[in-house]
Order: structure tokens, then C-alpha cells, then sequence
């Protein structure tokens, strides 16, 4: 028989038993979502959380010193677990004075996010609380600063200005916002180009971030304690880290503050990295197991399906093998019923898995749909096809090898 | 007495109708022993059996169950090799042939059973058609020829039908139309009338001896039926895996 020929055939006989097809398939189908789409979502996320992290840590040499668990500082306007208000000025002076230490920037944590009711109409508007010579230290080389820095200078980011101005071209430009009832007048000292911020989650508003000094924030002298602060230092990293935590453990252990159970923490880029490593490793294991375990089901119920079709087609098999169909025809036969499940679930699997990352991505607001990695893709293609090429050899080799005659006068 | 056989010139496929005249041997078994099993566990369904089948002959093959009939048939078919003895198709003899050539005769030969075997999911016309995509018909060929078969058997109408919704009888035509489709030698009916009422039976029948009668087909059927033996020219009686009676 010609291929073909063997091919409409094997679709007949799927269409046919569609119901117990459909299980095979959904299985294979699952292994592929498994293995394509949730860590396409995954990747995703990473994606944008690797950027988070390097918007955040724009200078290498930068870490952020928290208590409890916490990822990142006011650059991405950040989100701790814990912050509590409990390294005072003193502790900072101190920081700021050490071996290594170039400079240390409190986060104004409790006012993260002001309300206000601003002049120039855009809301919600997001203020990063920063004093003004960190601009030198924590902006990328790439982001044009354009002219000088004047007094209540504030620095936008390109989409705040056209925002604010529909214009980049504003630098020397004065506008006002009001906040808690002050009106505090501004003035442009740059604006940031070339930059994308990452959109991860709810931080999707970075992109209308304003650095504005600390200083003019009202109140801002009578605030003593910080959250969470922000320390550059030399090349030595990971030693400065170590040395800013101890002391600010013994300080808090003399102060004998009541830290409920958390430790102070200190995280540099190259640990936010790691971290975001061994959740995509950890996460991609966990979705191996799910990816195997819906091969093996799927592997199963292909075999089980290719089986029951020797025994439900026993006749016409028969027929067909006393008729004189060679064993090549009756193998290919099994082996493309087994594989046409096996393609259907991999088309199924993948248009299901592009359709649930994309949507789950643009719900969640889990960064930017990004399609899946070719290679895992390929990967999970030609593994389902094995998979069903292997669930379908069995089968295939027991109607090959049938007596007819045997066959004969059992069915008979 | 000499026989005259006259055969038109045809391809692999002739159309359907090649006339034959009258008559050579087209199968002589001597001597055919089957058996099956082994030690203690051994049962001889044909014993010694010496039979010669003329060209358009219309045969019966009667019996009590166990005689030896479906081997018999399995054997002419090319489907079972005799354990022991001689078969000759057309003076060749196939005895001792491997399963590629025994595969390959199968293909000059229709087979016709009891319980159809007709694939489920594909529609009576497809059906048909399988026979001859085995044997490597060519497709504007075989589609013809198909058509034509089935309007021979009365299912013209049913043609798109899938197997399924057909009565019985039906399903045996379909089986008949298929068995006809590589234009055989031979046709092989094992108990075509067993699952059929009487009307059906009678159909089938009719059928069978048109055939017979119009093309010249050797037909060759095993039958319980005394009355479906009555219709054929020749009745051989089957009994221990021996021919006991001729009619």
C-alpha cells in the first residue's frame, strides 16, 4: 500500500475511536504545555524580573541592606517583605565612614508612594525619594543627563516627560506638584533616556518614575529611622555586604530591638541573580517532573489505545493481512495511528500552550509575553513524537507479526 | 475429455468479466495433511486429502464443524500451509512457497467470511477500495472499478454509507464487492450465509451464482446450509479431515 493510502486510513481509525484518541492526545498535549508554555510564562516573568534587577542595581558595585527578606531599594522603587524603620542616622554616619564604603542612601520607605493632587494633571505618579548626588553613582552610562543640576531639580524618566510635557527637550523647565498639601515647585534637571524599564507586575508604572531630592520632601528632617538602605561601595562587594550586616546586627542587638524573628539582610546584584537562578532552575525542575509524568501518561494511553485498535479492528485487520497486506503495511499502520495522536497533541499542545502564556502573562501582568525558547520547543516536539512512535511500536510489531490464519478462527 | 481454455489478453487487473470458456485445473491438492498441535496435544484437520477444483467451478464444502472445511479453505487461500502434501495452483506448486509468495497469491484471491470483516470506520465505497490499494491498484482504476462492484451488488445508493448503518445483508454484499475488486481467480466464501435471514441468504446466493455463471469465477464456499449447497454444481462432503462423498 502506498503511504498515503496508510496515512488517511490510520486518521479514519482515529476519528473513528475519537473518544479514547482525545484522552491520548490531551496527554500528550499536557506534556507539551508543561514543557513549552509554563516555562515560557516563567521565562517571562525572569525575563523582566533580570531586568528588574539590573534597573535596580544599575552600578555593580551596589548593594541594599534590609531587614527580613526583601528584594531590591528604591531604584525600582522595590518591594520588601519587611522594612521596618530601624537603622537610625547614626547607624548611617557610621556605614558611610567604614573601609570600602563609597556611599549609603536611606530609603524613605513609608512614603513610597504619595497621593497627591498635582497641578500638572497625571496620576498616579510614582516618586522614587533620592537624594540629588545619586545621580552620578546610580545612573547607567547610557541614560543622557542633559545640562545642570539646579536647587529642587528633579530628574524624569523619558516617559514621565512626554507625559508631563509631551516634550524631552524641557530641561531648565519649572512645574509644581502639591503633596500633603504642599506646593513644591520643580525644576527639571534632566531627563533620562534610552531607558525601558521593566513592566513587572504592578512596578508597570516605573515608567512614570521622577527622582526628586530628598530634601524637599516636607517632613524629611524629623524622619530618623529607614527602612532599608542603599550602599555603594568599592570593588569588594560581597565583603562590604558582610561588613555593613554585622554591624548592623550588633547595633540592633545593643539597641536590643524587637525584630520578630527576622535577620538584617544584605543583597548585591550578583546575589538578586543567583536568587532568580535557583527559582528558574528550581521551577524548571518541578515542571520536568510535570513534563514526564504527562509523557508517561500520555505514552500509556497511546499504547493502550493502539492496542485496543488491534482488538477492535481485529477483523478488518485480518481482512486486510488475508488479503495480503504485508506486515510493513499493518506496521505502519499502528505507528501512524500512534503518531497521528501523538502530532494532533503536539499541535493541540502548542497553540493551547502560546494561547494560556499569553493570556496568563498579559492578566498577571507577569512582564512581556515573550514566545517560547525555540530549543524547548523543539526539544518537546521531537520527545512527544518519540513518545508516541514508541507507544505505537508494540502494537505495531504484534499486528505484524498476527497469523492470519490464527487470527482467523478466533474471530470467526 | 479436452478442455478448451480461452482467456482474453489482460493486464494484472483486467476489467471485470474475463470469459473463460471451459475448463483446466485450477487447484489439485494431493494428498494434503494439516495439522495442528504437538504430543498429545495434536489434531489433524485434514487427513490425506486429494481434491481437484476446475477452472469456474461453483463448489460446496460440507461438513459437520470440525471437518476440516475453514482449514481447507485456508489452505486454497493461501492463509495456512499444509503440514504435509501437494497444492497446486494453475499446475504451480505452492507446498513448500514462502510467505512473500504465499502473500502475494493471496492477492489473486477473494476472500468472503462469516462475519463480513469489514473495517468500521471507513464507508462501504472505501472498503471496497481497500482490497485493491493492497494490491497496488492504481487509484482512477480502482475508484471505476469500485463503483461499478458496488452497483453489481445493489449499494449503489449506500456508497458514502459507513459499514456500520448497514443491515447484515448489506454488509455481506459489501464483503462480496470487495472480494471481487482485484478481478480474483478464486473466491473463497467461508459460511457466507451463517449470520443472514433467509431473504438475505437467498440474496447472497443469487448473487454468488451470477458471478459464477456471467464471469466464470471459481467459487469455492463452506456451508452447513443444505440448501445454500443445492445451489452450487458441485457439493463435497467433509468429514475428519477426509473427503467422504462427492455430489
Amino acid at each position: 500500500m502506498k503511504i498515503t493510502e496508510i496515512i488517511k486510513i490510520a486518521a479514519a481509525s482515529i476519528k473513528w475511536r475519537r473518544g479514547r484518541s482525545l484522552i491520548a492526545t490531551c496527554g500528550i498535549a499536557i506534556a507539551v504545555a508543561a514543557a513549552v508554555a509554563i516555562p515560557s510564562i516563567i521565562d517571562s516573568a525572569m525575563k523582566d524580573w533580570e531586568r528588574l534587577v539590573e534597573y535596580r542595581f544599575p552600578n555593580p558595585n551596589m548593594f541594599t541592606v534590609a531587614l527580613g527578606m526583601r528584594f531590591g531599594g528604591s531604584m525600582g522603587g522595590g518591594f520588601s517583605f519587611y522594612s521596618y524603620p530601624v537603622f537610625t542616622r547614626d547607624d548611617i554616619d557610621v556605614i558611610r565612614n567604614m573601609d570600602g564604603i563609597k556611599a549609603v542612601y536611606p530609603e524613605l520607605n513609608a512614603v513610597p508612594f504619595v497621593k497627591r493632587d498635582v497641578k500638572i494633571v497625571f496620576a498616579p505618579l510614582v516618586f522614587s525619594i533620592m537624594p540629588h548626588e545619586t545621580f552620578d553613582m546610580l545612573i547607567p552610562s547610557d541614560w543622557l543627563l542633559k545640562g545642570s543640576i539646579e536647587e529642587n531639580a528633579v530628574i524624569l524618566e523619558y516617559e514621565a516627560a512626554i507625559f508631563i510635557f509631551n516634550s524631552t527637550d524641557i530641561v531648565g523647565k519649572n512645574f509644581t506638584i502639591v503633596m500633603e498639601g504642599n506646593e513644591i515647585p520643580l525644576n527639571v534637571g534632566a531627563v533620562l533616556k534610552k531607558v525601558k524599564p521593566p513592566s513587572f507586575g504592578s512596578m508597570s508604572n516605573l515608567n512614570l518614575r521622577v527622582y526628586i531630592p530628598m530634601e524637599i520632601i516636607p517632613g524629611y528632617e524629623h524622619i530618623d529611622a529607614f527602612g532599608s538602605l542603599i550602599v555603594v561601595s568599592d570593588n569588594e562587594t560581597d565583603k562590604a555586604r558582610d561588613r555593613v550586616v554585622a554591624f548592623l546586627k550588633d547595633r540592633l542587638r545593643e539597641r536590643k530591638v524587637e525584630l520578630m524573628g527576622l535577620e538584617v539582610w544584605g543583597m548585591t546584584l550578583k546575589d538578586e541573580k543567583e536568587m532568580v537562578g535557583s527559582l528558574m532552575s528550581g521551577s524548571e525542575g518541578i515542571l520536568y517532573v510535570i513534563a514526564g509524568f504527562s509523557l508517561i501518561i500520555g505514552t500509556v494511553v497511546i499504547a493502550v489505545v493502539a492496542l485496543s485498535v488491534i482488538y477492535e479492528e481485529l477483523h478488518g485487520i485480518t481482512v486486510m493481512r488475508v488479503m495480503g497486506a504485508n506486515r510493513r503495511d499493518l506496521f505502519l499502520y499502528v505507528m501512524f495511528i500512534a503518531t497521528w495522536i501523538g502530532v494532533l497533541g503536539i499541535i493541540i499542545g502548542l497553540v493551547f500552550s502560546l494561547a494560556a502564556s499569553y493570556l496568563l502573562v498579559t492578566a498577571f501582568q507577569l512582564g512581556a509575553f515573550m514566545l517560547p525558547n525555540l530549543n524547548r520547543v523543539v526539544t518537546a516536539v521531537l520527545l512527544s513524537l518519540a513518545v508516541s512512535a514508541l507507544a505505537g511500536i508494540y502494537p505495531a510489531y504484534r499486528v505484524s507479526r498476527m497469523d492470519p490464519a490464527m487470527v482467523l478462527s478466533r474471530v470467526e | 475429455m479436452t478442455r478448451i481454455l480461452v482467456k482474453k489478453q489482460y493486464n494484472r487487473f483486467p476489467p471485470h468479466g474475463f470469459a473463460v470458456n471451459q475448463m483446466a485445473s485450477l487447484i489439485e491438492m494431493l494428498a494434503i495433511s494439516k495439522v495442528y498441535g504437538q504430543g498429545n496435544g495434536v489434531t489433524k484437520a485434514l487427513d490425506n486429502l486429494d481434491l481437484t477444483v476446475e477452472e469456474g467451478g461453483f463448489i460446496a464444502l460440507m461438513g459437520p464443524s470440525g471437518s476440516g472445511k475453514t482449514t481447507l479453505i485456508h489452505i486454497m487461500g493461501f492463509v495456512l500451509k499444509p503440514t504435509s502434501g501437494k497444492y497446486l495452483f494453475k499446475g504451480k506448486d505452492y507446498g513448500e512457497a514462502s510467505e512473500k509468495t504465499l502473500l502475494e497469491n493471496r492477492r489473486r484471491i477473494g476472500f468472503i467470511f462469516q462475519s463480513f470483516h469489514l473495517l468500521p470506520m471507513l464507508n462501504v465505497r472505501k472498503n471496497v477500495e481497500l482490497t485493491a490499494m493492497i494490491s497496488g491498484m492504481r487509484k482512477p482504476e480502482r475508484e471505476e472499478r469500485v463503483m461499478r462492484l458496488i452497483e453489481q451488488v445493489g449499494l449503489r445508493e449506500k456508497a458514502d454509507s459507513k459499514v456500520y448503518n448497514l443491515s447484515r445483508g448489506q454488509m455481506q454484499r459489501v464483503a462480496i464487492a470487495r472480494a471481487l475488486v482485484n478481478n480474483p481467480e478464486l473466491i473463497l466464501a467461508d459460511e457466507p450465509t451463517a449470520n443472514l435471514d433467509s431473504e438475505n441468504r437467498e440474496n447472497i446466493m443469487s448473487i454468488l451464482e451470477r458471478l459464477n455463471r456471467e464471469t466464470g469465477v471459481t467459487i469455492i464456499l463452506a456451508t452447513h446450509d443444505e440448501h445454500v449447497a443445492n445451489k452450487c454444481n458441485r457439493i463435497l462432503y467433509l468429514e475428519n479431515g477426509r473427503l467422504i462423498r462427492e455430489a
